[in-house]
């Protein structure tokens, strides 16, 4: 378990595996890295921690409410469930869209931040998609190549300013 | 007693910074911006609050996660309670003209003849027509020639054309564009005109006062009920360090803190309300993005993003169509759904067409309140029949253009706005209208309110350029001084 600065170590344990069904890696998950791999879960907790106080609560709210609904329909935590997790994350999204919204719009903005622990080995979300990010990050040449060649390459460390 | 954060503040430094002018200006926007900069060219004293920082090009990193926590009201999460829909509200010196597209559009004729039929005399197109050319030479409004439109502009125009129809070329108040693509994360190369590379340097040089990472919190009235003084805390970038208190002791008070933030701070204030209309009447030009896959790449994201587009207007659809583009974070919060059929989809980023369409003319029965759990605003905007109608043919329309351009895959995203307007209508009746025919509200004497929070219906096109054009027209009624307020 890693260090928590805001999660509960169950909350933890739903957070990741529901960004783990939000954003699933590929059948390689260093060529195509999911949510568990870029460690998503902890940058939300770092920055839950440091955002706003209602935000966060909100968001801690919403995690246990869709665990009541996994205990309601199936007699377990959400991360224990396997193949049942997506018809119970449709049910929970129909139930409580604004909820469901909450959690999957901060899984999204964690990965696609593209903000990765300073020792991961894989390829960055920006490049898993793409995405040519700020121009003057892919303005010369040399980067250009660089970013195509060396796949590991990641953008950024996972810090906040 | 309930000690406000200004007093304890002010407890806890233990002195007050007071500022004694004409004007007191409250955000720096489209509306605040524009107010300061011309009552300060005229002469007055003016002082301007505003609560987002000073943001210059070495502040803006083109990154999605970063500048929107850097430059929009509750990092860019803010939406409404009723649907989800998300709200991007400007937070910076010079507001939303920051972070906007640069979109410099008049309203049309016929969309202003409705105002006046509200009762706003003076407001028709023809009346509106000289400040509009004012703001337009001073944000350095532009069209850029075709063969400088980015892929996502030339499809959607010659979709159009193949359509039979002809596209219209938008105006935008961008000089010498670099053809980034990050409007709405600041312009780095200080090609976007925002109005702190415009009107407000002209205020400054005329002696016009900012104060950034400034929030007022209360509008204090004299023994007659006018409004006389503003109570705000200059926050301070570092953890621990008191706010410091600030008062400033005005002749008038402009509120124009967008509409939400000039509605919370009256309905904080308690004031300004007897029509109990203040936080009623919000429209937002709900907005969907349409988007078509191709074989080739697009690059939706980079270039100018808006350079043409298409008016359906009331009668018409009721409906805009333009072309436009979308960060690949929002864009994945707006693209539905989730797991491996959503990663793919984000996967073919780059040669996405988007086109966005919005409802021009929606009805104004949006709300919003104060949330008596967080202090927050609680934001009401339900989709009504009418507005679900254009919207349909907004979105039918946008899917003839991408197929008639070869786009496949099409499908559409959940939908968001941007353009708030409304909740302290201006108009003739004390009973129903917040402010009267020149922005000043009936129930306060003194205090102004000078953003697109007066429009009593919503402009028919991207608002920034009605707001700034209204600004003029306020600032000069300030400034003649009908009422002998500068003694």
């Amino acid at each position: 378990m890693p260090e928590l600065k805001l999660l509960t170590d169950e909350e933890y344990k739903i957070l990741e595996a529901l960004s783990k069904a939000i954003i699933p890696a590929g059948d390689n998950p260093k060529t195509d890295p999911g949510a568990i791999e870029t460690e998503a879960a902890v940058f939300l907790d770092e920055i839950l921690s440091n955002g706003d106080h209602y935000f966060a609560s909100d968001f801690k709210e919403g995690l246990l409410s869709l665990n009541k609904l996994a205990y309601q329909k199936h007699q377990k935590a959400f991360y224990l469930l396997s193949k049942e997790q997506d018809d119970l994350l449709r049910v929970f999204a129909a139930d409580d869209y604004l909820s469901f919204n909450r959690l999957r719009k901060m899984i999204f903005q964690s990965f696609y931040s593209n903000y990765t622990k300073e020792d991961y080995q894989g390829i960055s979300p920006w490049e898993l998609i793409g995405y040519l990010g700020p121009v003057t990050y892919t303005h010369a040449s040399a980067e250009m190549i660089n970013r195509h060649y060396h796949k590991s390459q990641t953008d950024k460390t996972f810090t906040l300013d | 007693m309930n000690q406000t954060r200004y007093d304890q503040s002010l407890q806890i430094s233990g002195k007050e910074l007071v500022e004694e002018v004409d004007v007191c200006v409250i955000g720096s926007g489209a509306g605040g911006g524009v107010i300061a900069s011309e009552l300060a060219c005229r002469r007055h004293r003016v002082v301007l609050l505003e609560a987002g920082g000073f943001q210059t090009k070495k502040d803006f990193n083109q990154r999605e996660f970063d500048m929107n926590r850097k430059l929009y009201w509750e990092n860019r999460l803010l939406e409404s309670e009723d649907t989800g829909v998300g709200m991007s509200v400007a937070r910076l010196v010079g507001g939303g003209t920051g972070v906007n597209d640069g979109v410099a559009l008049r309203s049309t004729a016929e969309n202003l003849d409705r105002w006046v039929q509200d009762g706003l005399k003076g407001y028709s197109r023809a009346d509106l027509d000289p400040y509009y050319e004012k703001v337009e030479e001073i944000m350095h409004a532009q069209t850029y020639p075709r063969f400088e439109w980015n892929r996502n502009n030339t499809l959607f125009a010659e979709g159009l054309e193949s359509l039979g129809e002809e596209p219209h070329p938008v105006p935008v108040y961008i000089v010498e564009c670099h053809k980034s693509g990050f409007c709405n994360l600041g312009c780095k190369y200080n090609s976007k005109q925002g109005n702190f590379l415009t009107y407000l340097p002209r205020g400054f040089t005329n002696g016009l006062r900012l104060y950034a990472n400034t929030e007022a919190y209360k509008i204090n009235l004299n023994p007659k009920g006018e409004a006389y003084s503003v109570d705000a805390l200059i926050s301070t970038e570092t953890k621990g360090f008191p706010p410091t208190a600030l008062k400033v002791l005005a002749k008038v008070v402009v509120l124009a803190a967008g509409p939400i933030y000039t509605t919370m701070l009256l309905l904080k204030n308690g004031l300004a309300n007897s029509s109990g209309n203040v936080g009623r009447g919000l429209s937002n030009h709900p907005s969907i993005a349409v988007i078509g896959v191709h074989d080739r790449e697009v690059h939706q994201y980079r270039g100018t993003p808006i350079q043409v587009d298409k008016l359906y207007p009331l009668g018409q659809g009721n409906y805009v169509v333009e072309a436009n583009k979308t960060y690949p974070m929002e864009l994945s919060y707006i693209i539905p759904g989730w797991g491996k059929e959503h990663k793919e989809r984000m996967k073919k980023l780059n040669y996405f067409q988007n086109i966005y369409t919005y409802v021009s003319e929606d009805e104004p029965i949006g709300t919003v309140t104060i949330n008596k759990r967080t202090g927050k605003p609680s934001i009401k905007k339900p989709l009504t029949e009418k507005d679900k109608k254009a919207f349909s043919l907004g979105m039918a329309k946008a899917k003839q253009i991408l197929k008639a351009v070869g786009a496949g895959d099409i499908f559409t995203t959940h939908y968001v706005s941007a353009h708030i307007e409304g909740m302290c209508r201006m108009g003739p009746n004390p009973k129903k209208d917040v402010v009267n025919l020149h922005g000043e509200t009936y129930d306060v004497p003194r205090l102004f309110i000078g953003d697109a929070s007066v429009f009593p219906r919503p402009v028919a096109v991207n608002p920034s350029l009605t707001i700034m054009a209204i600004a003029h027209k306020t600032a000069e009624y300030i400034d003649a001084d009908e009422k002998g307020y500068f003694g």
